[in-house]
């Protein structure tokens, strides 16, 4: 809101002057004014976003004003169910630019043409982090997030082949356990509540604000972990290979307002979750104000070799699951240059978050080894 | 007007009263005749070899109609798969045993959400269609009802049974109960009273009455019913496996969409379409066959 009185009175001040100026020379109503940055018309840019907290960073970045300071005129499509939804209105050219997680690999896979230019959320100085991640067991479910080997023998609820899904093999991996010793029950995150209510599930693996619902929700539920670093956690600023090639001050603009917004819902949560509530249909601030606490931490639209070591991990857990191809080259999908050049132009916009290991620091054109990247990246 | 003859007994009431006898209608052949010459007709290789082709000429010029466009618009595949693609898709899901387990699961809840449909639907159509007063009062529950898409009923079902097999029967049933009802209920209320009225006059029990009576007199409209009521069951059933199970036709095509593969999407399509051709063809044609048609109750079709 503050954002908003302020453009207010930039633009009174503004039409002010110019008013004052016209009168007091020969200028005529044909003649060009300054409109803003450069006094070029502002680029029109249409992005889509999932109705999920973690992705209210653009949505937030329109209301503030960032993107018009970039001279950018972004415009939202109403908020996507899912990924796929969202990666088919970035074909069709509904969109030109989403923000998806884990759906990416297979439409990379199956042909759309995308490049990933940033993330909404992940890391880019260490390799697992998955703080929006938790588990929310029945109350009488026996179900100890400190020993994960209760975890044998339950219904554990997922929505399978996603990012929830891949969290609960890293518990089981941790564990010592295998996929066969529990049961996978396919539960998609509105109907966990109501699964765990009715006994269909004694637990359920999601991302945020639901287990905060579900706690909510059921009776007796609780989180008994959250996060824990046990896989990374994705999620990347998408358009087509061709808008970049040919928009590439416009994706270095959008990315600055990308970073000027991260900044400031890293700085200001509760507004931040202020404003989920006003993007995400039914988010209540409560829930949303909790949710943005874990948010936050994972809010680093940098990208380092991290970022490639944690995509390449994704996939090759989904592809040992059948879920996607093998051979998953990160390398043809990421495109660093332009947030590099944020990086290095606004280097003010991330000076609060840990620092890109040196090891692990990229440049345009970097090539992604599994190896080298591993030893470069925190676990 | 036709001649209605007084029956003298229970059994000649409700043979008189059932439609199921074949006796020819004022101006009609005799059944016998009709009969013979009509199955033999149907029975040649020739006469099936046409029907065969009847049949599938449909769907051979659809498939002719779907390689056609692809080949010339040449689309990717992940926006519209070309038929062999999805025949290799049908291919993989087969030798990895995938389609069997799908395959399965929907027939198992199928199958049983079908056989609590009608062993419930069908007694109590009948009955709103032989009480007056009973219609009366389900009446508007039953329009309510009918408007009601089966799978809005998913939420609260999952809700009510839990997640499972439980919830899928529970929407296959729901899918298929009203209009089993509905036409089961339209049939009886087009038995002519007359023949309802010498049954009755002879003293004809109320389970002799069900079965001898009203339920092969209502067969037309119930047939009818259930075709239309195994069709929404299908659509309940594929709809309700989205949300809540681990397999089935319904789970394995939009497990498909999470990963863009729209030849397996339309390899389910395909399967899901082919098994109600095949349960229309070989258990509703038949039944119809041998009922309906047999006894002469097709409307001036035979």
């Amino acid at each position: 809101m503050f954002r908003a009185s302020r453009h207010i009175a930039v633009a009174a001040a503004c039409s002010g002057a110019l008013l004052l100026a016209a009168c007091g020379s020969d200028s005529t109503v044909d003649d060009d004014v300054d409109g803003g940055a450069g006094g070029t018309e502002p680029t029109k840019l249409s992005a889509g976003y999932v109705s999920a907290i973690d992705q209210i960073g653009l949505p937030a970045g329109v209301e503030a004003g960032y993107f018009d300071e970039q001279n950018l005129n972004v415009k939202l499509k109403e908020p996507y169910p899912t990924g796929v939804d969202a990666l088919n209105a970035l074909q069709a050219g509904e969109v030109d630019v989403v923000q998806v997680g884990t759906p990416a690999i297979a439409a990379a896979q199956q042909g759309i043409d995308l490049v990933l230019v940033g993330n909404y959320t992940g890391s880019s100085s260490q390799l697992s982090i998955d703080e929006t991640m938790a588990v929310v067991a029945g109350g009488d479910s026996g179900i100890d997030g400190k020993d994960l080997s209760t975890l044998r023998g339950k219904r554990i609820g997922v929505s399978e082949g996603s990012i929830n899904h891949l969290y609960l093999l890293g518990l089981l991996d941790d564990a010592g356990l295998k996929a066969g010793d529990i049961e996978i029950v396919n539960t998609e995150p509105p109907d966990m509540a109501v699964a765990l209510e009715t006994g269909g599930i004694d637990a359920g693996i999601v991302w945020d604000p639901w287990p905060i619902t579900m706690t909510g929700q059921v009776d007796g539920a609780k989180e008994v972990l959250r996060g824990g670093g046990y896989i990374p956690f994705i999620g990347y600023l998408v358009t087509t290979r061709d808008y970049a090639e040919k928009n590439p001050e416009v994706i270095e603009q959008f990315l600055t307002a990308r970073a000027q917004t991260d900044q400031w819902m890293r700085e200001n949560p509760d507004d931040a979750a202020d404003s989920a509530t006003r993007w995400l249909p039914g988010t209540e601030k409560a829930v949303a104000q909790e949710a943005m606490k874990h948010n936050v931490k994972q809010l680093d639209g940098r990208f380092s070799a991290c970022n490639y070591l944690a995509l390449d991990t994704l996939a090759g857990l989904l592809a040992e699951q059948g879920n996607v191809e093998k051979g998953f080259d990160v390398n043809k999908y990421f495109q660093p240059e332009p947030i590099l050049k944020v990086m290095k132009d606004n280097p003010d916009l991330f000076a609060d978050l840990p620092p890109v290991p040196d090891a692990a620091a990229i440049e345009g054109g970097y090539t992604f080894d599994r190896d080298t990247a591993a030893e470069a990246c925190p676990s | 007007m036709p001649v209605v003859t007084t029956p003298r007994t229970e059994k000649q009431a409700t043979a008189a009263a059932a439609p199921a006898t074949g006796r020819p209608r004022p101006g009609g052949r005799p059944p016998g005749q009709q009969r013979k010459r009509k199955r033999g007709a149907a029975n040649t290789p020739a006469a099936r070899a046409i029907s065969a082709l009847w049949f599938l000429t449909p769907l051979a010029l659809l498939v002719v109609v779907w390689l056609v466009v692809v080949a010339i618009t040449d689309p990717p595949l992940r926006v519209f798969p070309q038929v062999g693609d999805v025949l290799s898709a049908l291919g993989d899901m087969w030798s990895s045993g995938e389609l069997f387990d799908h395959l399965g699961a929907s027939l198992r809840r199928m199958g049983i959400g079908s056989v609590i449909a009608i062993a419930t639907a069908l007694p109590f159509g009948i009955a709103l269609g032989s009480s007056a007063a009973l219609s009366a009062f389900f009446s508007p529950l039953l329009r309510f009802s009918v408007a009601l898409a089966g799978i809005a009923w998913i939420p609260v079902a999952t809700l009510w049974f839990g997640y499972g097999d439980k919830a899928v029967i529970f929407i296959v049933w729901n899918a298929m109960f009203f209009a089993i009802t509905y036409n089961a209920m339209l049939g009886v209320r087009q038995i002519p009273t007359q023949l309802l009225r010498a049954a009755r006059s002879m003293g004809t029990s109320r389970l002799r009455m069900f079965w001898e009576v009203l339920l092969p007199g209502a067969l037309p409209s119930v047939v009818t019913g259930l075709r239309v009521g195994l069709g929404y069951g299908w659509r309940g059933l594929v709809a309700a496996e989205i949300i809540a199970s681990n397999a089935g036709l319904g789970y394995a095509l939009f497990q498909a969409q999470k990963y863009f593969r729209t030849d397996v999407i339309i390899a389910s399509m395909v399967i899901i379409g082919v098994l109600w051709l095949l349960m229309d063809r070989l258990l509703l044609a038949p039944l119809e066959k041998r009922t309906v048609e047999r006894w002469g109750m097709t409307g001036g079709r035979g």
